[in-house]
């Protein structure tokens, strides 16, 4: 037994060297990540005002979402390419935060309600992540929730050979909103993921 | 070896096998990624979801049914392209397509934002799903293309 000891001891230095290790990788790693955070919007005087219904079919207004984290991406469902990038990232930052992300809510609100209706848009958001709530709505409403904070979009028609058919050009950013309702910071998937999560954790710290 | 023999080797060799945990720690750590993002790192690689899932980046333009939109974006349905050679419908997938005369969209490249069993699943789904019969594609498969890359 007591030859086994200096085995035991050389195998706690090894295990000793591997908790340096990571602990050197860990401040590395939260280093490069504050550095690269995107910086908070400040002094904003914009607040997310919406009315219009979840995926589901149910109403849902900005009201019953204060006290919450909020992130929110505007797009359509046939986007070719930046939506599904971005909602891609937002699922990936909410995979990322890990047991944190039950403390945020993420919103896909449509910006083309003429094709995305209730069905196309539960249909959509369950693909990206399950917990994604995707909102709909008449066009004035829609309209209304993109200028309260600064969503620009408007409507492109493309050729095809199907007559009318259309893209929708739009902001790309996913807008992060805190429990007031306040526009705080704005991310997008060119952003690095780590980043990202430093960032929405941090605003996590003023929650109530 | 008496105790005391013993026990003086092992003292000396303390700092090294600190070392040795060190820098397997950093060696391990630091090493570069596999190429490839993982979409879906909550999924695993043979996750029954993970070619529906991964579909999503395709049905903007393919549509739910893989019907595609005439002039736009091709059909997925009965498709030489599909059906054919996994080898250069991988390439396709990794390296996207310009817009042509004939498809008014341009296809990106999914090279860096799905790992080899995604795109593995995903095309495998696509070949068969809505009429399309053809044999699924591997992983590996996809691997080789990567490597087939100029």
């Amino acid at each position: 037994m007591k030859r086994l000891l200096p085995l035991g001891a050389i195998l706690l230095a090894i295990g000793a060297g591997v908790v340096l290790g990571c602990v050197l990788l860990a401040q590395r790693a939260q280093a490069q990540a504050a550095q690269l955070a995107p910086p908070a919007i400040t002094g904003t005087a914009q607040h997310l005002e919406f009315a219009l219904s979840d995926h589901h079919g149910r109403p849902l207004r900005s009201a019953d979402l204060r006290g919450r984290l909020l992130l929110v991406y505007f797009g359509f469902t046939t986007c070719p390419d930046i939506c599904p990038t971005e909602l891609g990232y937002l699922h990936r930052l909410l995979v990322g935060l890990g047991a944190d992300a039950a403390r945020v809510t993420p919103l896909f609100i449509t910006v083309d309600p003429a094709r995305d209706t209730v069905p196309v848009l539960a249909n959509y958001v369950g693909l990206f992540d399950a917990r994604l709530i995707g909102l709909t709505g008449a066009e004035d409403a829609i309209r209304a929730a993109a200028d309260s904070v600064g969503v620009v979009y408007s409507r492109t028609d493309v050729a095809s050979t199907v007559p009318g058919f259309y893209l929708m050009n739009h902001s790309r950013s996913t807008y992060v909103i805190g429990p007031d309702g306040a526009l705080i910071q704005r991310l997008d998937a060119s952003a690095p993921l780590e980043a990202a999560v430093l960032a929405i954790r941090s605003l996590m710290k003023d929650l109530p | 070896m008496s105790s005391d023999s013993l026990w003086r080797w092992t003292l000396r060799a303390l700092p090294l096998a600190i070392a040795v945990g060190f820098g397997l720690t950093l060696w391990v750590g630091l090493a570069p990624a596999a190429p490839g993002a993982r979409a879906f790192p909550d999924l695993a690689p043979d996750h029954p979801e993970l070619g529906r899932r991964a579909y999503a980046h395709c049905l903007g333009c393919h549509g739910v049914a893989g019907q595609g939109i005439p002039g736009y974006s091709p059909s997925l349905t009965d498709s030489a392209v599909v059906l054919g050679s996994p080898a250069s419908l991988a390439r396709l997938l990794l390296n996207g397509a310009p817009q042509s005369p004939r498809w008014n969209q341009h296809m990106p490249a999914f090279k860096d934002r799905f790992s080899n069993a995604e795109l593995a699943a995903l095309l495998s789904l696509v070949r068969s799903s809505w009429g399309n019969a053809a044999p699924a594609i591997t992983a590996a498969e996809i691997a080789a293309a990567r490597r087939s890359q100029p």
